[in-house]
């Protein structure tokens, strides 16, 4: 049974609106897209606003929490780029996320995104397993010819050529494998909307 | 008259290639969503291979404490929901039937994420299972702040979370009530598919031997930390989802969602095969390519 539910039903024109475009670009499939973006952005805004509003404003106020007059004058002077006039202060903004950004992640990316994974993928040898074996061999020469690949510093040709051209066979394979995966997602999404269609608003059962 | 024959013969061929090379892409746009359609409404069942990725996020899982607490991090984009949603209803299934563990999700991509994780727990039949909200499980929606947010959760957790998506505050959240940082957490399970908030996760909430990290993601975005700081994902891109349900044994649309991306790429695969092979057929016949 064909759902009665009214926000199912602009959902429903939208994504058809969407899939229109299979057909051709047409004015439907551009109003559903900037529904999309414009829902998206105003989504964005409004949790912002209601995040900076309950971590920051009301402690402030409500509280009496003043150091957050702080992290409140980096947020206004984020927002001074858009002025001619004052967007340099927002340098200052800027600066502070940057310098935040890197401490937090520089006392872990290290341990976490090279070491870990070089000393459990490269450094862990299972020779009983001769499959684990020969991944491991793959991925040391893939990871080295790769690596030398991209060494511009020295003119390419005799051996090094030779090498250099088996990490480009690598990379290839690389974007081939990624190459499906985003078809994949997309084929994903696309089903995501039909099944909306089918079984949401149309109401035709789910196969199981 | 053998000549004549040939060349008519040759026509014949040339025209249908051109024909078929001709043909509007809209044809092809068609198709392909009819290839989509077919196993949504007759799945197929087609054989599932399952990965070592996928055994390995089962065992994480199995490894992690029983009647402990798993953190989720609900994190595709609204694209995404098609593999990530049954990707992670059938593990909070299997959390609760098997492990019997309390889920916590909280996200951190993009405020749509606190709605996609109330997609997710509208299909886990909660009732059945004797979960109540805010006892054994909770939705906290969206903490926005990126990595700084991500390393607040993990160290000052009741400083960043004042309440959860449906507006209930923290202080009437029982499930909460001891949680200060990650390492009241049994279990960390992230759902993305973007490879920075994977990286924010490895960062900041790192697999222990205590505490597994497993995740559902593309492939050749967990690659690089598999096995190490992911110790297990199912492959969102490819079969990952339906292999779980297979491993698993829980029946979900994962398995039919499987059959949709077989049926669909081995129709680009041959549509691709057949745009190479009418190429090579017109070029040496002298058409037009």
């Amino acid at each position: 049974m064909v759902s009665l539910e009214p926000g199912l039903w602009i959902a429903a024109i939208l994504s058809i609106g969407y899939l229109s475009v299979v057909v051709k670009d047409n004015v439907w499939y551009r109003v559903a897209v900037e529904t999309l973006l414009g829902a998206s952005v105003g989504n964005w805004v409004v949790t912002a606003l209601l995040t900076v509003n309950a971590q920051a404003i009301t402690p402030l106020v409500i509280d009496g929490q003043v150091m957050l007059i702080i992290p409140i004058l980096l947020g206004i002077a984020l927002l001074m780029a858009v002025s001619a006039r004052y967007g340099w202060v927002s340098r200052y903004g800027n600066a502070w996320l940057m310098g935040v950004g890197c401490g937090i992640s520089g006392t872990t990316v290290v341990k976490q995104m090279i070491i870990v994974p070089i000393a459990d993928s490269i450094l862990t040898w299972n020779v009983a397993d001769a499959a684990v074996l020969l991944g491991r061999i793959v991925l040391i020469v893939s990871l080295v010819t790769t690596l030398l690949y991209f060494l511009l510093t020295i003119e390419r040709k005799g051996y090094l050529a030779r090498v250099q051209q088996v990490g480009r066979y690598f990379i290839m394979l690389m974007m081939g494998i990624f190459l499906p995966t985003h078809q994949n997602w997309n084929i994903g999404a696309m089903q995501q909307m039909l099944q909306l269609l089918m079984h949401q608003w149309l109401g035709i059962p789910e196969p199981m | 008259m053998v000549e004549a024959k040939a060349k008519e013969e040759k026509g014949i061929v040339l025209r249908i290639f051109e024909a078929y090379r001709g043909l509007n892409q809209n044809v092809w746009y068609v198709l392909f969503l009819a290839m989509v359609i077919i196993p949504m409404v007759y799945p197929l069942a087609l054989p599932i291979g399952i990965s070592q990725y996928t055994r390995d996020f089962k065992a994480a899982i199995d490894r992690s404490k029983d009647g402990g607490r798993a953190l989720i991090s609900i994190n595709y984009c609204t694209g995404g929901e098609g593999p990530g949603l049954p990707a992670m209803v059938d593990t909070i299934k299997y959390l609760v039937t098997r492990k019997q563990m309390t889920i916590v999700n909280v996200g951190i991509l993009m405020p749509v994420v606190g709605q996609l994780a109330e997609n997710v727990f509208a299909k886990v039949p909660w009732d059945s299972y004797g979960y109540v909200y805010g006892v054994d499980y909770v939705n906290l929606g969206f903490i926005i702040g990126q990595e700084a947010a991500v390393a607040a959760i993990a160290t000052d957790f009741k400083t960043v979370i004042k309440q959860d998506y449906r507006g209930n505050p923290a202080s009437a959240l029982p499930i909460l009530d001891d949680i200060y940082g990650i390492d009241d957490f049994d279990l960390v399970v992230e759902g993305t598919d973007y490879s920075g908030q994977l990286h924010m996760v490895i960062r900041q909430w790192p697999s222990t031997p205590d505490r597994p990290l497993v995740t559902h993601v593309f492939a050749g975005t967990a690659l690089p930390f598999y096995p190490g700081s992911v110790d297990g994902f199912v492959d969102t891109a490819g079969a990952g989802p339906a292999e779980f349900e297979v491993l698993a044994g829980i029946p979900g649309t994962a398995v039919i969602n499987s059959d949709v991306i077989s049926l669909s790429q081995l129709f680009l695969l041959i549509v691709v095969l057949m745009a190479n092979i009418s190429y090579w057929i017109v070029r040496s016949l002298g058409g037009k390519t």
